[in-house]
């Protein structure tokens, strides 16, 4: 071989090792939702919410009637001190389902480092709560609520959104809203189902995280038990 | 460490004797509403972090009043939280709320304090006012003045739909008194106090929703 076929060869391997790297990070940049990780941010931060949704018949997944009318929400989550605290509670005026959380075992990220840029301000909250239906207690089952806190973007216009899911100790899902913009009667996943010009609704707050503060990390196993699947959606 | 949480209702009630109501400032109101709540501290280094889904004061007869809250909860150190949350609550017969929840955060150098519930139906001296959902949220950070924001969905007074401007301390007239939207007040140290609905009948009654403070100096 002559040293001009090895130069040639050379370059050669050197193109295709940038094309490589170039295409590498491409992919890494637009990883699907479902592929990414759960986190806890670190150092820690604290989610705070208040107010409704709207429910269209059969956007929830639910045995329960729904009747288009809505659903109202209040909840803090965060972690501290290596734990995790927080209160969640929601009321599915369709139906009368009433979750009132009696613990918090989880509060993460659920989609670090995901595109759109709108997912990097999610924060999962899970527990266990006490559901009732009209006032009966129908037992204790596990939650994962999903907070955006949507104020950073400017496109898509910015609507801050919620989603909750219920399962029970078996892992059996028994109600789910896919996460939706706050006052907006559609799921996520359309520019045009979550409109600024909605008004009220209310407010997801994602404060800032403490220097001093760091959460127990989880690993996927940990999510899971903590807060059942993830088909809540951004 | 173990983490604190803070359960069940913070309804309470107590009778104050009261002459001669100040008239003045929107803190000083909410300062003596929230004699429930821990004391603001003085001094280098005080923090005070306050939140409730709502309080009411009803006044009486000879200068009488009582006076409860409904998810009210505070801290006065940094590095410290407190949380409160319900599904639903009533206060002395006039107001009723669905998910009321408090929550307060201090860090080294900053306070964030936010209140929120959903449902509101309140009437007092024939004057009724219902909102979908109420949020009040405050934050200050040390050496800077405070800042604070509030949300109101659906707002309704004596059943005529309201329009929420956003704008601070939007003020409208009720039989025997007014309403506050977003009454905002922030102190000479700082201190922002947020008050997402404020309603005073002159005589009669005194009603914050969505009620924030965060104070750090």
């Amino acid at each position: 071989m002559s040293k001009q076929q090895g130069r040639a060869i050379a370059k050669s391997l050197v193109v295709v090792l940038v094309v490589g790297v170039v295409v590498l990070a491409l992919t890494i940049k637009s990883i699907p939702a479902a592929l990414a990780w759960a986190e806890v941010p670190s150092p820690c931060d604290f989610t705070t919410g208040g107010g409704f949704i709207l429910i269209a018949p059969g956007t929830a997944a639910s045995p329960l009637a729904e009747t288009g009318d809505k659903a109202n929400f209040g909840l803090v989550g965060g972690c501290k001190n290596g734990g995790f605290f927080g209160h969640v509670n929601y009321v599915d005026h369709n139906n009368g389902v009433h979750v009132s959380s009696d613990s918090i075992t989880a509060y993460f990220n659920p989609c670090s480092g995901c595109s759109p840029p709108a997912a990097n301000n999610a924060r999962d909250i899970c527990g266990t709560a006490d559901v009732s239906i009209n006032g009966a207690s129908v037992g204790t089952y596990r939650f994962r609520v999903r907070t955006i806190d949507a104020e950073q973007q400017t496109f898509p216009p910015p609507k801050d959104k919620f989603g909750i899911h219920l399962t029970d100790a078996s892992g059996n899902s028994v109600y789910v809203v896919p996460t939706r913009c706050l006052a907006s009667n559609a799921p996520t996943g359309e520019v045009s189902t979550c409109s600024a010009v909605n008004p009220g609704g209310g407010d997801i707050e994602l404060h800032k995280p403490n220097p001093s503060t760091y959460g127990p990390s989880l690993t996927d196993a940990q999510v899971l038990a903590a807060c059942g699947a993830d088909d809540l959606g951004y | 460490m173990r983490i604190k949480h803070h359960y069940g209702s913070a309804l309470t009630t107590g009778a104050l004797l009261l002459c001669c109501l100040p008239a003045g400032s929107a803190v000083g109101r909410t300062q003596l509403l929230g004699g429930l709540l821990p004391s603001p501290t003085s001094g280098a280094g005080a923090v005070t972090g306050q939140a409730a889904a709502a309080q009411v004061t009803l006044l009486g007869l000879l200068g009488t009043a009582t006076s409860a809250s409904l998810a009210s909860t505070g801290i006065s150190s940094t590095n410290a939280e407190s949380d409160l949350g319900q599904a639903g609550g009533s206060i002395l017969s006039v107001l009723s709320a669905e998910v009321p929840t408090s929550a307060t955060y201090s860090y080294a150098n900053q306070v964030d304090s936010a209140a929120s519930l959903g449902n509101l139906a309140l009437t007092v001296a024939g004057v009724t006012v219902a909102a979908d959902s109420v949020v009040a949220e405050a934050s200050q950070v040390l050496g800077a003045a405070g800042t604070g924001t509030s949300y109101i969905g659906n707002l309704t007074v004596n059943g005529i739909p309201i329009a929420v401007t956003g704008a601070p301390n939007q003020t409208i007239p009720v039989a025997g008194g007014q309403l506050v939207l977003n009454e905002q007040t922030v102190s000479s140290s700082g201190a922002a106090v947020v008050n997402a609905l404020h309603m005073t009948i002159n005589g009669v009654a005194d009603v914050v929703v969505g009620s924030a403070t965060a104070a750090i100096s």
